[in-house]
């Protein structure tokens, strides 16, 4: 808790920073908007939403639900393949190639194939967040399955276990700090690919990127600083949300 | 008539060279070997003499290419959980507790909760571990670590216990402790030991019957019985004169060796 309140400081001294230079007219205003005029845009945007009548609410829910559909196909695919990968050497040998090859191509490039595959909407947008966060996961699994002590796998299998077991006992939680730093990254890389995927995946009305771009096109500068700080906002709660899961699934660490 | 304990006859294994055209690496050259039930044996032999490999195979962990090894009666098998290890690669699971790692074993063999608790705390009260059953490894010091090693092989009664130079990494104080306790731990339940060192003097302290083993491809140069009362203090007379006819034998191959 105390670290959480020693994070303000700095938050503290940006915003303080920030609005200085805006009253002292350093930065041109019409092109940017202070602190004060972002809390204003923000409860504007609880309010009476943007575009008016889509609350921010809303578009919170709707991004968190594309999010967290794109991340958990991330993780159901990536992690399963990422244990396959790191469990066999040739399969390892024989797939790996083709991942480097893919993992490069940024989610942005396949929005037009999204499109294509899924239409505009959920499936596209949460698509292109899968793309983001699959390969973090991916290969986070792979390097912490070939990561876990050899000779770990042995005592297990000295004592008795079979497949089923050394998997579930040995593998699987030797594994998991690097699975979880995989799925940390991929999260962050799904936010990240958020606006992109809703700025042209979403015809719907709803999503923290759409309400970005519709105040974009209504020059509402404020907005869009408002709802970035509304990404950032989100992301935020969910890392300290599943912080406690982690810390207790690495208690032993 | 049904031997027990662990009887090894004509034991050989090699591994494949390097190439098809090489020659085979032979490890184990008609190798014999008695552990009579409730004995506790030692095998000494110098680094890279295969010591490792013969109990890997005694543990089922790999096959001989040829030999016949029986634990009372029946040959190495790793379903039938007949084996407790000791070494120290095989280390404890750093995510599990204490408790959690010595009751691994019970857990493998689908043990029914209530039972599982008994023995883990029966074994833990044992070993003087019930202070830090909720630790977990990385919370213990090495000596420490190696006595939950040793309870976890242990909490399943096997037919025998296998230790691979179990105590070898620890300082020496730490050493001379857990000697000193598996000593009085064997007197207390008489398991079936078969312990591999490269420490002579460990070997002549703990057990009553000393095998030298011969640089690969390994077979038994001597057999040496220490009569001797327990515990045994290392700088008598008795125990310098076993160990110095322990060493003479490991440098006497060492010569005709070569």
């Amino acid at each position: 808790m105390r670290y959480r309140l020693r994070a303000l400081g700095p938050v503290a001294l940006v915003l303080c920073l920030w609005q200085l230079a805006m009253m002292t007219g350093t930065s041109p205003t019409g092109h940017s908007a202070s602190p004060v005029q972002v809390v204003m845009a923000f409860a504007e945007l609880c309010g009476t939403g943007m575009p008016p009548g889509y609350r921010l609410h809303w578009h919170v829910l709707y991004s968190l639900w594309r999010v967290s559909a794109g991340v958990l196909l991330a993780v159901a695919l990536g992690g399963a393949l990422g244990l396959a990968l790191g469990a066999s050497r040739r399969l390892h040998a024989t797939l790996m190639p083709l991942v480097d090859f893919v993992r490069p191509i940024p989610p942005l490039a396949w929005i037009p194939v999204a499109i294509v595959w899924f239409g505009i909407g959920f499936g596209s947008a949460a698509f292109l967040i899968f793309l983001g966060a699959f390969f973090p996961v991916l290969l986070g699994t792979c390097s912490g399955v070939l990561g876990v002590d050899s000779g770990l796998v042995e005592a297990v299998r000295a004592m008795g276990g079979g497949r089923s077991d050394i998997w579930l006992k040995v593998l699987l939680p030797g594994a998991m700090p690097s699975i979880l730093t995989g799925v940390r990254l991929g999260m962050g890389i799904g936010w990240m690919t958020l606006v992109a995927a809703e700025f042209t995946g979403v015809r719907q009305g709803y999503g923290l990127g759409y309400m970005i771009m519709s105040a974009r096109d209504l020059q509402r500068f404020d907005m869009v600083v408002a709802g970035m700080a509304a990404i950032g906002f989100t992301g935020l709660s969910m890392e300290w949300t599943l912080g406690r899961v982690y810390r207790r699934l690495l208690r032993w660490q | 008539m049904m031997a027990s304990g662990l009887s090894i006859r004509n034991l050989f294994k090699e591994y494949p060279g390097p190439s098809r055209s090489s020659a085979a690496q032979v490890v184990l050259s008609g190798l014999n070997l008695d552990v009579p039930a409730g004995s506790f044996v030692s095998i000494v032999g110098l680094n890279g003499s295969g010591k490792t490999t013969l109990l890997r195979i005694i543990a089922g962990l790999e096959p001989a290419t040829s030999g016949d090894i029986r634990i009372n009666g029946a040959p190495p098998d790793l379903s039938r959980k007949a084996i407790g290890m000791v070494s120290q690669e095989l280390a404890l699971l750093p995510w599990r507790t204490t408790y959690e790692n010595v009751a691994l074993p019970l857990e493998l063999r689908c043990m029914g909760d209530k039972e599982r608790h008994a023995r883990v705390m029966r074994i833990l009260r044992v070993f003087g571990l019930g202070g830090c059953s909720a630790q977990y490894p990385r919370a213990l010091s090495g000596g420490m670590r190696q006595k939950v090693a040793i309870a976890r092989a242990l909490v399943a009664e096997p037919d025998m216990l296998l230790m691979d130079e179990p105590f070898s990494a620890l300082d020496c104080q730490i050493r001379l402790q857990l000697q000193r306790f598996l000593t009085e731990l064997w007197m207390q339940r008489r398991d079936t030991i078969l312990f591999v060192t490269h420490d002579v003097e460990e070997a002549v302290v703990l057990s009553d019957i000393v095998v030298v083993i011969s640089q690969k491809p390994a077979r038994v140069i001597d057999v040496i019985s220490v009569n001797l009362p327990r515990l045994r203090e290392r700088a008598t007379l008795p125990v310098t004169e076993l160990r110095r006819r322990v060493i003479l034998a490991l440098q006497g191959q060492g010569v005709s060796g070569h």
